[in-house]
């Protein structure tokens, strides 16, 4: 039983970094892309992270909320990806009709910025601008693995997975798709939501309880009795019951104890 | 009769301690209410920044489908012209209850124009997802839940005994924004 256990442990540790890295590969927040492309992109980050230590990220997105295209992608390369120095990453923002490519400096050497540029403006631009969301994308990857082919000398056998045919360019973006639609909406969904909890959580811890009058002089009367008589002669010690309350509320104004 | 200065006298120091644990007490206990009415409203600033994004994100829309110059347009814009502007309590908190009016009058206003009605895209984030995170951002900003804590201390601080030393030894109100 604790062979098995432990035979199960090692296979999730070994499984989970893969399991990780295909799920960040693609994040369709939008929900305009088809499974299978998302698939396939997949695949084929896995064959270029091996062979020419290359990752593939794509983000789509509704909106960014006035943010610029270009600064997001970089600053999500630099801050989200598990090795930005290798990565490319494209982020689709669909209901603003923009894009930006942000590429690290492994891929910039073996690619050029330029070129990538020049496959953008020809390959992708047009059909994204038309809505075929699916076709835009394809172009855009079997353009970059034709030309990581050519600058690496390797052969990329993923590519066949982009020669299907077009999807329907008239797709609506199914924001059901996604877990949560306004994920793509905001910039960073999660940190609006954290700013809001931290608000309300602000707004309701107010005017904490503190000692009323009544407990402060039952407290002040409890410690005469405790401490203001002697307890062999029974004669009183000190101040009378009225000193103790009023000590006692001295104290507790002192220490901020009372409402 | 020989005790009677010395009597007096730790009268006065009786005196003068209680006044002295009072104010003391009543400052520090009031500064940190304040505080914590004054990070509520730290924390609704960043929640702005929410509001912010919806209004870009509807301009971004409202634009393909309406003229520069369009009176909703011009007043969805100048709403969040004011919401993104530095300090300027009482403008930002004006502009987030006119933005929900603004906006969503904006948002009528495309639903019946025959451009959005033939864009199935837009169409479905005018009806659907920006009416949603309009919604959903108006519930984070809601500034009358501020508005609430800073009455509360502002109660406490104007109706209570140790209020009234606080505010005597300059312990402020909160602003409150009611628009």
């Amino acid at each position: 039983m604790k062979k098995t256990l432990i035979l199960l442990l090692a296979l999730l540790l070994v499984a989970a970094p893969a399991l990780a890295s295909s799920s960040s590969v693609v994040n369709d927040a939008a929900g305009v892309l088809d499974p299978g492309l998302i698939s396939g992109i997949q695949k084929l980050n896995e064959e270029t992270q091996r062979k020419l230590d290359i990752r593939l990220q794509v983000i789509t997105r509704h909106f960014l909320g006035g943010a610029q295209a270009a600064s997001f992608a970089e600053e999500t390369r630099q801050n989200q990806s598990e090795s930005p120095e290798n990565t490319i990453l494209l982020v689709m923002v669909i209901g603003e009709e923009r894009y930006a490519i942000s590429m690290g400096e492994v891929p910039q050497a073996l690619l050029g910025l330029d070129a990538v540029n020049n496959l953008l403006a020809s390959t992708f631009r047009a059909p994204y601008l038309n809505r075929d969301y699916d076709g835009a994308l394809r172009a855009l990857i079997s353009g970059l693995v034709v030309r990581m082919e050519s600058a690496s000398g390797q052969r990329l056998s993923s590519k066949e997975l982009f020669d299907s045919t077009p999807s329907d360019p008239s797709m609506v973006p199914d924001p059901t798709r996604a877990p949560n639609p306004l994920d793509s909406f905001f910039r960073e969904w999660e940190r609006s939501s954290d700013n809001a909890k931290q608000y309300e959580q602000n707004t309701r811890d107010r005017g904490r309880s503190r000692l009323s009058l009544w407990q402060i002089a039952l407290i002040g009367f409890i410690l005469f009795k405790l401490f203001g008589r002697d307890r062999t002669t029974g004669r009183k010690r000190g101040c009378g019951p009225l000193g103790w309350i009023f000590g006692t509320w001295g104290i507790s104004k002192f220490f901020g104890w009372r409402k | 009769m020989r005790k009677t200065p010395a009597y007096f006298l730790g009268l006065v120091i009786l005196l003068a301690l209680v006044a002295a644990s009072l104010s003391i007490g009543a400052v520090r206990g009031f500064r940190e209410e304040k505080a914590q009415v004054e990070s509520a409203l730290g924390s609704l600033d960043a929640v702005i920044g929410s509001r912010v994004e919806t209004g870009n994100n509807l301009l971004t829309v409202a634009r393909r489908h309406l003229p520069q110059g369009d009176a909703l347009l011009e007043a969805v814009a100048k709403d969040v012209s004011s919401l993104s502007a530095q300090g300027l309590w009482h403008q930002k908190m004006a502009a987030n209850a006119q933005l929900e009016a603004d906006a969503k009058a904006l948002l009528k206003a495309l639903e019946a124009l025959p451009s959005v009605q033939e864009d199935s895209r837009d169409l479905s984030y005018v009806t659907g997802l920006l009416p949603q995170a309009l919604d959903q951002s108006a519930q984070w900003a809601d500034a009358g839940r501020y508005n609430e804590a800073a009455a509360d201390y502002n109660k406490r601080l104007s109706g209570t005994f140790s209020g009234l030393i606080a505010r005597f030894l300059g312990v402020a109100a909160a602003p409150l924004f009611n628009p």
